[in-house]
């Protein structure tokens, strides 16, 4: 395929690749070519922490001469991505998005960043994120050093969050991919705002050493691409084991969809009123739509209820009670004033107050919660619903106002699947699903632990039979 | 983080508290009243939760 002007913001590692490889295009081209556009747009969406020009451009020239020599080190050489500004990079700021931290500068690089330098690619820039990655709830997007993250579908919604640069850098073709986190939402609900896929592993896949700590026994890397299969490249190069990081599952990962199963040996669970109820009226045709498509693959669907817990009391407990701790210096100092969201002061200063007990008790019913996952996923091989039950919401509205279907269905369908699937440290793929008027609305794949080449298998399927990935926002 | 404070207090057995605390707090000393409150909420909802004796917390935690 020729991969030409517009084209090259959009195209996939891949194609990329072919160019790079054939020598149809530089590194250096490729990354001037990117930069521009992050410096240009970034600011657009508020979505760009830090251009890291310089840098990018002696990383690129340093690739070409490598290539030159014949010396190739995997699909992702030369291909220029964004990380998260909870990333640390050895000498420039890393602000964690946050007022307090506007001027700390590490001197070494996070792990994900080292290992996605060692194969070649190249970090263009530090893409925005709600500060302290919202840990202590907040209310505004615009809780971020970068404003409020602004989505590339139309400006006047919310990119979403925390993850709100990544996804938004990825959707308007600013970077190739990008690497974000997630404690409980972070990567799924920006990725389904923007209409981006993108991949939360399972917990201790990825090493987190050299990112912000929110809570330890929650906190995951994941990536955003423009395909499940870009998703899998990006995850071969950033898993495996690592002494640095105490919650490393010690698993590497090789990308072999080629061995998992195809969609129609797969039983699919999900919760109708999911699809017919909890979602936004103007969500519903496209999310079953989607559905649809799996079904049409030959995926049985099977009618699924998650276990029965209170999600919402137990991972506010224990994020707020590791990032109580995480934090103390920053509340106890003051410094925590310095914040923007005045949701996100009380909550951090409040989350003191969390007896011990009420932690381990948290932490004890997410063993049981782990246990009960384990159960269900006897009887499925895969979980599916809708990333998000809205589309991306207005920019100034209060998050404590999401909308909500009123009254409320009794049946709570899988509405707390993402705090769920967190506490059980399972893996999710969003996969885009078409569209609410001008916004986009995805699908969320959940699967037993380390089950993320089932997973890609079954996104990869479900784009060869679907375009929705390779949309692209009109304001981009 | 997307999930907010209040939108995971309203999806727990705490009602009756958070209905001493008021809707829309109106400055910090507020916002912080009313975190606490919810903070103690979650806490007593947690309390009353009944978990086997042998259930270990899970700690180091692994998927």
């Amino acid at each position: 395929m020729a991969v030409t002007g517009q084209d090259l913001f959009f195209a996939t590692i891949g194609e990329l690749n072919q160019l790079l490889v054939s020598r149809e295009i530089s590194a250096l081209e490729l990354t001037r070519a990117f930069l521009g556009r992050l410096e240009t747009f970034g600011p657009r969406f508020n979505a760009l922490a830090l251009l890291l020009e310089p840098q990018a451009i002696r990383r690129a020239k340093d690739v070409d001469k490598e290539i030159k020599r014949g010396r190739l080190r995997g699909p992702l050489q030369g291909i220029p991505y964004g990380a998260k500004d909870l990333l640390s990079f050895a000498g420039q700021p890393t602000t964690w998005g946050a007022k307090p931290y506007a001027s700390q500068v590490f001197d070494y690089s996070a792990a994900v960043i080292n290992k996605l330098d060692a194969v070649g690619s190249v970090l263009a820039g530090k893409l925005s994120t709600v500060e302290l990655a919202g840990g202590g709830g907040y209310r505004y997007a615009k809780a971020s050093l970068q404003g409020p993250g602004l989505n590339p579908w139309d400006r006047t919604r919310w990119s979403g969050g925390s993850s709100s640069g990544p996804a938004a850098a990825v959707a308007a073709g600013l970077v190739t991919f990008a690497i974000g986190s997630e404690t409980s939402g972070s990567i799924v609900t920006p990725a389904s705002y923007c209409g981006v896929t993108a991949l939360r592993p399972t917990y201790g896949l990825v090493s987190r050493h050299g990112a912000m700590p929110l809570s330890w026994t929650l906190d995951k890397l994941g990536p955003f691409g423009r395909s499940a299969e870009d998703c899998g490249l990006i995850l071969q190069v950033i898993a495996g084991n690592d002494r640095n990081d105490p919650g490393s599952a010690g698993k590497s990962f090789y990308y072999t969809p080629q061995y998992a199963r195809p969609l129609k040996e797969l039983r699919i669970g999900f919760a109708p009123v999911d699809f017919a109820e909890w979602t936004d009226p103007a969500a519903r045709p496209a999310l079953n739509q989607a559905l649809a498509v799996l079904r049409d693959a030959g995926a049985p669907l099977v009618e699924t209820r998650l276990p029965t817990f209170p999600y919402g009391a137990v991972i506010s407990t224990v994020i707020g009670a590791e990032e109580a701790s995480v934090f103390e210096p920053l509340i106890r100092g003051g410094g925590v004033e310095q914040l923007a969201d005045p949701e996100q002061i009380a909550g951090l200063k409040a989350n003191l107050d969390i007896p011990a007990t009420a932690y381990l008790k948290a932490m004890r019913v997410r063993r049981l919660i782990q246990d009960a996952f384990r159960e269900l996923f006897v009887d499925v091989d895969l979980l599916v619903a809708p990333g998000r039950y809205t589309p991306a919401t207005p920019v100034d509205q209060s998050l404590d106002d999401e909308d909500r279907p009123t009254p409320a269905p009794a049946d709570p369908g899988m509405t707390s699947l993402i705090p769920a699937a967190n506490l059980a440290g399972l893996p999710a793929l969003v996969l885009p699903s078409g569209f609410a008027g001008n916004l986009p609305v995805a699908l969320q794949l959940v699967g037993p632990p380390f089950s993320e080449n089932l997973l890609l298998a079954a996104g990869r399927e479900f784009q060869q039979r679907t375009d929705w990935h390779k949309r692209r926002p009109p304001a981009a | 983080m997307k999930v907010t404070r209040r939108q995971l207090t309203a999806s727990l057995i705490v009602a009756p508290v958070l209905a001493q605390a008021p809707a829309v707090p109106a400055g910090p000393e507020a916002d912080l009243e009313a975190a606490r409150k919810e903070v103690q909420a979650i806490t007593m909802a947690l309390s009353r939760i009944e978990v086997p004796v042998t259930t270990e917390p899970a700690f180091a935690f692994k998927a």
